[in-house]
């Protein structure tokens, strides 16, 4: 699976869960955080991204503070 | 000191809202309609029918904008009965005028009723699990847990005094009452935001209720409608969806704010028959009834109206009325008897029994009416309790 499609997946799902957000403003850079996502989005959005995809992730790949191209490549090592 | 409504809401079958729930009742609506959760499920019910958050809130549109989006963000992806919550809670806190001359927020409470409020919630998501247990959103971790209802209601009112939900089963309404009574009594808080709680049943639990004989089932040669409650073809009770909220605040509170009085809450008692069945009963019952009155300051004639519990199970309608014959002793004739919010004799009841809400909703337009004065198509325990007594059943 390619990057940009996980990429798409996470950007759609941070749209479905907090519609204010800019969509302009995700990047690769920036940390779910910093788009203003809570404890619970955050953790929604990755599940959600998993089941769309059909992946699955152990929960302790995961770390506060990760920035979405760091998501990206973690999700896609398990693809 | 004096205890007093200053705000109601309600959501059920009949109503969004409680100018809506109450021209219902004066039409002599009734909520109840055949096979709501299809054929497999109970024969009848009163369900609220095309909620949506988005639909709620746009009703109370003049409400402060960020008042709104609290309330949207918070619940947008939160279980229908939070949803239902919010949107009733916001017709009470507007009612109360909480938003215009609001109160400091750490003395506010919060007293949720009910309890397994999100078991339908719950049941949703097993196909997730199923297929595979990383697939499990984590917010089920909080909205599996009723308290979920009171966090989501004190991130939207900013309400930061005390919180908790009261598990009584049906009489939660009534018991989530007497502790905010007692909180604004003892002085902990001004004012408690009162939510009697969506119980949003899985066919499981509805078919529990059937076969421990408690809910009206399907049978040969049943009724298009069913008896109302107390009617000697009485089989059960119907399930109904439904929430209410109210606000209590102290007396002093209410006049350093200039807010409007719906009622005033004058005495109250609740009681156990150690006991853990479900079967009633009247000595209980009418234990309860006596001491209300007398910590109301009464005496059994002045009372002029009875909300019912009015189940219409066979054994539930014959015992409440034992019971008030006990309780009122030669006064029993002289109120009015209410169950299930409407008549009980010339519709059937409108909105059903609510489960964790049950005795909420009926506060809510019980309250709107007394300041209305108009009466209530009732009836009294004369007029009902021969077709009762003649379906008195064993056990």
């Amino acid at each position: 699976m390619d990057e940009q499609t996980i990429f798409e997946a996470i950007r759609r799902n941070v749209l479905a869960l907090v519609p204010e957000i800019p969509a302009e403003q995700i990047a690769l850079d920036c940390t779910l955080s910093d788009l203003g996502l809570n404890s619970i989005d955050r953790a929604e959005v990755i599940v959600l991204v998993m089941e769309q995809l059909a992946v699955s992730v152990p929960v302790h790949e995961f770390h506060r503070g990760n920035t979405i191209a760091t998501l990206v490549e973690v999700i896609r090592r398990y693809t | 000191m004096t205890t007093v409504v200053t705000g109601v809401g309600v959501t059920c079958s009949i109503g969004s809202g409680v100018d809506d729930f109450e021209a219902s009742l004066r039409r002599g609506c009734s909520g109840i309609v055949p096979d709501p959760w299809g054929s497999d499920g109970p024969p009848f019910g009163a369900v609220i029918d095309g909620f949506t958050l988005a639909g709620a809130l746009e009703a109370r549109s003049s409400l402060p904008r960020p008042l709104l989006d609290r309330a949207e963000r918070a619940g947008r992806r939160a279980p229908r009965p939070v949803q239902v919550a919010i949107a009733t809670a916001l017709e009470a806190w507007q009612r109360a005028g909480l938003h215009d001359t609001p109160l400091d927020g750490e003395r506010v409470a919060i007293v949720v009723a009910g309890n397994n409020l999100t078991t339908a919630y719950a049941e949703g998501q097993r196909a997730s699990f199923a297929r595979n247990p990383a697939y499990l959103p984590g917010r089920f971790a909080l909205h599996v847990q009723d308290s979920d209802h009171v966090g989501t209601l004190s991130e939207v009112f900013s309400i930061r005094g005390e919180g908790f939900t009261v598990g009584g089963a049906s009489a939660s309404g009534n018991l989530a009452i007497i502790q905010a009574a007692r909180l604004l009594e003892l002085g902990v808080v001004d004012a408690c935001l009162i939510v009697g709680a969506l119980a949003d049943l899985t066919a499981m639990e509805m078919q529990a209720f059937v076969n421990l004989g408690a809910m009206a089932c399907r049978r040969p040669g049943m009724p298009c409608r069913p008896a109302p409650p107390f009617h000697q073809a009485r089989r059960g009770f119907i399930l109904g969806q439904g929430c209410a909220s109210l606000v209590l605040e102290s007396e002093a509170s209410t006049v350093r704010r200039g807010a409007r009085s719906w009622a005033d809450v004058a005495g109250y008692a609740a009681g156990l028959d150690a006991n853990r069945l479900a079967n009633p009963s009247e000595a209980g019952e009418a234990a309860a009834m006596i001491r209300a009155i007398a910590h109301a300051g009464l005496e059994p004639h002045h009372i002029a109206y009875v909300n019912t519990h009015g189940s219409g199970s066979s054994l539930g309608d014959v015992t409440e009325l034992a019971a008030l014959r006990r309780g009122l002793g030669r006064w029993f004739e002289a109120p009015w008897l209410n169950a299930g919010v409407s008549s009980c004799t010339r519709t059937p009841n409108s909105t059903t029994r609510l489960i964790a809400s049950a005795g909420s909703p009926a506060r809510s337009p019980y309250t709107a009416r007394s300041r209305s004065r108009y009466p209530t198509a009732s009836a009294s325990a004369a007029s009902i309790q021969p077709s009762c007594s003649a379906t008195r059943e064993p056990g």
